[in-house]
């Protein structure tokens, strides 16, 4: 190697395989994505934010939230749930197939549950394989029987509450900049507006962290508040045995209605989810009768 | 006779960097003490959550940001930018070709930096990591940086040296040619057109992993494999190694940087992942040349010369670094390619979790992603790996361009010690608490909050790394101030500023 232009075309040629492999052509399979409707719940899936919460946006990009929080939620797997929806003329036979997939349940609880209309779940939190082969058992038997395979979500940020499922490249059509995050000093914010719907919490944990999170490491934002002017409107922050009355900026606004705009999305196509109608839940209610 | 030759051409070589060089060598001095600043600032939050919490430009995410384009962008940038045009020049024994115009670039790259930061601390980052200096100063830095690198690559086309091209070149030229193109790739699509939705990230990761892994390691590899031949005074072992990890690296590196998990299409971060996995070929090449140009012992005594021991720690903290980085990818590769091996594995007891599933993302449980791991890979390569060296490389090049020794040895002796207490106090507790993390969080975890107090206390003890750090670019500043100070005033500080002094008096008398 001895020349420089072999040496630029080396390098020109190596970086372009890079930018056609990592740049152009997710963007051709994703650059050009919609949003999707997600037809159960008559919503279109993501939807612009407005007002402050689109605002707020930029609030938390100027703080850097996005050094200690993520907004990703990550999956393990799915698991399944495998569901009885409609017996068909040859319920015991059905109810027999049942039982031997799944000889955990008592004959009662089956013949119970083969019985009801609504759905009845004989397999819980199976991998696909099982869920899959039950499935075949029991539609052997024929006469109209009819199953359903329920995915459901799981992993750590799944359990945490952080989402009910993982998010998705969809998720993200509207925002700019896209604040995904790298760290998790503090937990995920993805679903935040969900498992803290409350503004004035909000303002408060903003204002004081640990005194809403004990121990918490988060530094605190006051300069996102004032002296509270006007009573009605005021946050009471206790901290020690002081009470401080402060009131959110325009931007401390703007922020936690961006915060509370954080929802974890919809079932979309691309990530199987269970119906927003849940089943009956089968299986814990009729213990009793299983022990018989 | 052809070998005062030779020492009068090296002569002129080293005047004509001397302008701009020391210009970027003590600027980069400069952003490395205020990178450090306010890195101590941002780990004191840790300390206090209510410390100057009502001053919005001194909060934690806008300080963070600061440090680290300081040091990204103002140091180590301009300082491997220097070093690569003294390379250039020196390899090649070519005079630097329009020594005027760099100079003016690199002024106006230190203003683009300055004007960069403040606008990161007045709020105005971009919210991309790496990235964060706004929009509108990137068409400065790009115009300075061309006038640097242009012309370095001018003299480079002039070199006179036209020997077969020292592996130290293949790194830096293309090092040189690839900061533009990824530079101005991702001005165009994350600033200029926007592109929509995640692409944003992708963009994002794939300009932060060719600065990290390509650039970084071509400017670092590139002046290790000078240094460490000519301060040990041995010859390089081996071309075909470099050779091998010059193509590998600039053909798989940029593949990587997309972090598992992430809300993109699922091939993106297996692909990453197996890059990530391939990079340990050049990492180890990298490792068997320096190991086998110094030798069994010179890599023992190396330790106590007080230049060679900068290019040892460089190159220990690059293949250590490349090695912890391939670690979780390996093992998910592992975990794939032989999944009975899954079996085993705490992680199997989550129900579902085989990944034989169809439609499920590669998988979850690497020891990476969101732990601390990460910004202890990045701290482990930019001071451990590429600071060291830079450092190793300005203490050789500095006393060559002024002509002179450094003027405190201690203060040299004094920084190498703060810098390798403080890259391992930095480094060290956040591979810890990120191992931590990444075993806490692959339980089946019910409460986030309990796993956050040990990586917390260990952000707090890099407090004492960045305090150490801060010390030792002092000292680094102090000593090449000094060294300009005592040669260029006589003859650079106007007259009507130097009437007082006697001996500038007879300066001028003599001049």
């Amino acid at each position: 190697m001895n020349r420089g232009p072999l040496l630029f075309l080396g390098a020109f040629f190596a970086l372009s395989l890079s930018w056609f492999g990592i740049i152009l052509s997710p963007q051709l399979q994703i650059g050009s994505q919609n949003p999707s409707d997600a037809a159960d719940l008559g919503i279109r899936h993501p939807a612009p934010r407005s007002g402050d919460a689109h605002a707020g946006l930029q609030v938390y990009r100027a703080a850097g939230c996005v050094y200690c929080h993520s907004q990703q939620v990550g999956q393990g797997g799915v698991i399944f749930d495998v569901a009885l929806t409609k017996a068909g003329i040859f319920a015991d036979d059905v109810a027999n197939a049942i039982l031997r997939v799944n000889s955990d349940l008592g004959r009662a609880v089956v013949s119970n549950g083969v019985g009801n209309t609504n759905g009845f779940i004989f397999m819980r939190d199976v991998d696909f394989e099982t869920a899959d082969h039950a499935m075949k058992r029991v539609g052997e038997v024929g006469g109209n029987v009819e199953t359903a395979l329920i995915p459901k979500p799981t992993g750590r940020d799944i359990k945490l509450g952080w989402g009910a499922r993982r998010s998705v490249a969809r998720d993200y059509l509207y925002e700019y900049p896209v604040q995904l995050g790298s760290q998790r000093i503090g937990p995920d914010l993805t679903n935040i507006g969900n498992r803290r719907p409350d503004a004035a919490w909000h303002y408060r944990h903003l204002y004081a962290p640990n005194t809403v999170i004990g121990g918490s490491a988060m530094p605190g934002y006051r300069y996102l508040f004032e002296e509270a002017d006007k009573e009605e409107d005021a946050v009471t922050v206790k901290i020690g045995d002081q009470e401080h009355r402060v009131v959110p900026t325009e931007k401390g606004r703007q922020l936690v209605a961006y915060l509370l705009s954080l929802r974890n999305g919809p079932r979309l196509f691309e990530t199987p989810m269970p119906k927003q109608v849940k089943p009956q839940p089968a299986i814990a209610v009729a213990d009793p009768a299983g022990a018989q | 006779m052809s070998s005062v030759l030779t020492e009068n051409r090296i002569k002129s070589v080293n005047e004509s960097c001397r302008g701009p060089l020391m210009l970027m060598f003590i600027s980069a001095a400069a952003w490395l003490v205020i990178s450090a600043v306010f890195a101590c600032l941002a780990s004191v939050r840790f300390h206090s959550a209510g410390f100057l919490a009502d001053v919005s430009w001194l909060t934690y995410g806008r300080v963070h940001a600061a440090s680290m384009n300081a040091l990204i962008y103002g140091f180590a940038i301009q300082a491997g930018l220097a070093v690569a045009t003294w390379l250039i020049c020196r390899i090649g024994k070519a005079r630097l070709a329009g020594a005027m115009v760099v100079t003016i670039g690199a002024g106006f790259w230190n203003l683009g930096v300055t004007l960069g930061l403040m606008g990161i601390l007045c709020g105005g980052s971009t919210g991309f990591e790496w990235f964060e200096m706004p929009g509108q100063v990137n068409l400065m830095l790009l115009a300075a940086y061309i006038s640097v690198a242009g012309f370095a690559l001018v003299t480079f086309h002039h070199r006179r040296n036209r020997d077969e091209l020292y592996p130290s070149l293949w790194f830096i030229v293309a090092a040189l040619f690839w900061f533009p193109w990824i530079f101005t790739t991702a001005n165009a699509l994350l600033i200029g057109a926007p592109v929509r939705g995640t692409m944003q990230a992708v963009v994002a990761w794939w300009y932060a992993n060719n600065l990290a892994a390509v650039f970084f390691s071509f400017i670092g590899v590139g002046a290790l494999f000078y240094f460490i031949p000519k301060v040990s005074g041995r010859n390089l072992f081996s071309r075909s190694y470099l050779l091998l990890a010059f193509w590998v690296t600039a053909i798989v590196a940029p593949f990587g940087g997309i972090p598992a998990d992430a809300p993109v299409p699922a091939w993106m971060p297996s692909m990453s992942t197996v890059a990530a996995v391939l990079m340990l070929v050049p990492v180890l090449a990298i490792a068997m040349t320096v190991h086998s140009t110094l030798g069994q012992e010179k890599c023992m005594t190396g330790w106590s010369d007080s230049n060679l021991k900068f290019f040892l720690f460089g190159a220990l903290a690059f293949v250590f670094g490349g090695m912890l980085n391939a670690v979780g990818p390996a093992l998910e590769v592992v975990n794939h390619v032989f999944p009975p091996l899954y079996n085993g594995s705490p992680a199997a007891e989550v129900p579902g979790l085989g990944g034989q599933i169809e439609g499920t993302p590669f998988s979850q449980d690497n020891f990476v992603q969101f732990t601390l791991l990460t910004p202890a890979l990045a701290q482990l390569a930019l001071y451990g790996f590429l600071g060291m060296t830079l450092f190793g490389a300005i203490y050789h090049i500095v006393p060559q361009l002024m002509g002179d020794d450094m003027p405190s040895a201690a203060w040299k002796e004094l920084h190498w010690k703060a810098s390798v207490a403080g890259v391992a106090l930095t480094v060290v507790p956040l591979i810890l608490g990120g191992i931590y993390q990444g075993g806490q969080w692959n339980e089946s975890l019910r409460d986030f909050a309990a796993t956050t107090g040990l990586p917390v206390n260990m952000l707090r003890a890099g407090l004492l790394g960045h305090l150490a750090l801060l010390l030792g670019a002092v000292l680094f500043l102090a000593n090449l101030k000094l060294i300009y100070w005592r040669k260029c005033c006589p003859c650079c500080v106007p007259s009507f500023l130097r009437v007082a002094g006697g001996e500038s008096k007879t300066a001028e008398a003599s001049s």
